[in-house]
């Protein structure tokens, strides 16, 4: 299972964990992080674009600073560079042991031909979880439904291939402005989703790095920290009304 | 990766392991995984396309390959691949058979526009014979193609090249089926038929305003091409085909290029009618007229005959 968060954002991290940090907490899970910065008649600032580039090099994936109308266009791209990336680095490390040569193209072009068809073969077929997110801080506003032409955009993409592919869609902040929260739950059918961005909480804050680790752990566990503990106070409460129950009961 | 290399007139590449030498003649354009070149090998002219990431362009060897396979050459015959060593770096190329000729657009304006129907014909005919092979072309696009000679049309940059049931590797948003919300990113004989449609839509409209303005909404919607078909002289008279190709009613490029036939035949037929019809009416009026000036000129006779009297015995 091929793994990647794509961050898409139009500013700086302002509160909690660094997210260059968070970053290399996923790096080191093998999850890869991409980053997208928005400019939209302004400027992301130096601060901004430096953020997001430290972010993707601490993550092992891309950074592009893009336009809104490039938005569908780059998120595409980079998923799909990710996955060959991803699928290069695996190759390359059986090409050292069997060959004994470090890169594909080091190989001679018989071979390479070979190689590289299982690689396409691969990349084509392997399962893939995509996490975007958001930014959804005032600013992003606007941009939103840009944002959700590029998601729906992916989406078509992903359907097209043979493998197993999910994408989910976290924003940030949350509801209570500490991370990011569960937009679109994994889905293989997101064209089917009418509309993306229901609920938007503009807050002053923009948690990036919590953002991250947020969407990490639900691109690995399935679930956010923050659902968890919603989740366990909802559990606890309904021992609770068990334990009343059959106190009751008995 | 090496998308900023750019190599001049009179530089010489030899390859790693074929050992071949090509004298770059000029650039001929660029997509989007490599640069093409026009070079010379043994006084003969070839296309030599330069990848800007190995992967990638071993993949698009890969699909030509195959599509070379069975003995019948494809588009452009694929002639050579190798690796190029720089000082630096190592560059892949292929290299094909060089194909002399414009942009359709730019065909189409030197030549007039009577031609379009046998630039779509022949677009249809190369679909076609691809598809045979389980293949689509995936970008097919005006800058993909190059017209020449009579009409001569051919397609140029297979990057796009997908088997069918795969998820389609290269395309571009204007002609692509997904981007217009009218259906999947598989590669199956349809896909290739919208992207037609589109370039028909494209170079019939001289200015290509239109499609532009409908291209960038985020309402876009193939509802939205349709009136467009009927508006321009060109491509209504080949308007059934090209909303077909839209609607994705159209399963195979046979079908449509068939279709494609039949409107072409009868809007001519037509038009030849018309002509008929028009040289007729001068040569009726004159006729008219001088059945009149006779008629008139018997009158006249008849009454001067009748009323001189005494000049008849």
């Amino acid at each position: 299972m091929l793994r990647q968060i794509i961050l898409i954002t139009d500013g700086c991290s302002n509160t909690g964990l660094n997210p260059v940090v968070a970053a290399a907490h996923a790096a080191n899970a093998g999850v890869t992080v991409n980053v997208i910065g928005i400019i939209d008649q302004g400027e992301i600032g130096r601060s901004g674009a430096a953020e997001a580039e430290a972010i993707a090099q601490a993550g092992g994936g891309m950074c592009r600073i893009v336009q809104l109308r490039e938005l569908a266009q780059t998120v595409q791209m980079m998923t799909m560079k990710t996955v060959a990336h991803t699928i290069r680095g695996v190759v390359e490390r059986e090409l050292k042991k069997t060959f004994a040569v470090e890169t594909v193209e080091q190989l001679s072009p018989v071979k390479r031909a070979h190689v590289v068809k299982v690689m396409d073969d691969l990349g084509e077929q392997a399962g893939l979880r995509v996490c975007l997110l958001i930014d959804t801080s005032a600013s992003m506003k606007a941009k939103l439904p840009s944002v959700e032409d590029a998601v729906y955009d992916l989406s078509l993409s992903l359907e097209a291939r043979s493998g197993r592919s999910e994408i989910s869609v976290l924003q940030y902040p949350d509801d209570i402005g500490e991370a990011a929260g569960v937009t679109v739950s994994w889905t293989d059918k997101l064209s089917d989703v009418k509309q993306i961005f229901k609920r938007m909480a503009p807050r002053g804050v923009t948690p990036t790095g919590p953002a991250i680790m947020s969407a990490l752990q639900y691109t690995t566990e399935g679930t956010t920290e923050h659902r968890r503990e919603i989740d366990q106070r909802k559990r606890s409460q309904e021992a609770q009304d068990m334990g009343l129950l059959q106190d009751y009961v008995v | 990766m090496w998308s900023e290399l750019r190599l001049k007139p009179g530089d010489v590449i030899t390859g790693r392991w074929h050992g071949h030498s090509y004298r770059i003649e000029q650039e001929l354009g660029s997509g989007a995984n490599g640069r093409v070149y026009l070079v010379v090998r043994d006084k003969e002219r070839y296309a030599l396309k330069l990848g800007y990431d190995p992967l990638d362009l071993q993949s698009e060897i890969n699909g030509l390959t195959d599509l070379q396979r069975d003995g019948k050459s494809i588009g452009g015959y694929m002639v050579d691949a190798d690796d190029w060593h720089d000082v630096s770096r190592t560059v892949p190329y292929y290299v094909m058979k060089y194909v002399p000729g414009v942009h359709p657009r730019r065909f189409l304006l030197e030549n007039g526009m009577e031609w379009y129907p046998v630039i779509g014909y022949r677009i249809l005919t190369q679909l076609m014979d691809l598809h045979g092979r389980g293949y689509i072309f995936g970008d097919l696009k005006s800058a993909n193609i190059l017209v020449s000679g009579y009409g001569t049309t051919e397609l140029i940059d297979y990057g796009g090249l997908t088997g069918y049931g795969k998820a389609v590797r290269q395309y571009t948003e204007r002609y692509d089926r997904g981007y217009w919300r009218a259906g999947t990113r598989t590669a199956d004989p349809a896909y290739d038929l919208f992207a037609f449609a589109i370039l028909c839509l494209e170079l019939a409209d001289p200015d290509g305003n239109e499609l532009a303005v409908l291209e960038a909404s985020q309402e876009r919607s193939v509802a939205q091409l349709m009136p467009l078909t009927e508006q321009l002289p060109v491509s209504k008279q080949v308007s059934s085909v090209i909303l077909a190709c839209l609607d994705g009613q159209l399963s195979s490029a046979a079908e449509a290029r068939e279709a494609w036939r039949r409107c072409v035949y009868r809007a001519d037929s037509k038009q030849q009618r018309n002509r008929q019809e028009h040289r007729a009416s001068p040569a009726v009026t004159t006729s008219l007229a001088v059945v009149f000036a006779l008629t008139v000129m018997i009158f006249g006779a008849a009454v001067y005959w009748t009323f001189q009297p005494g000049v008849l015995p």
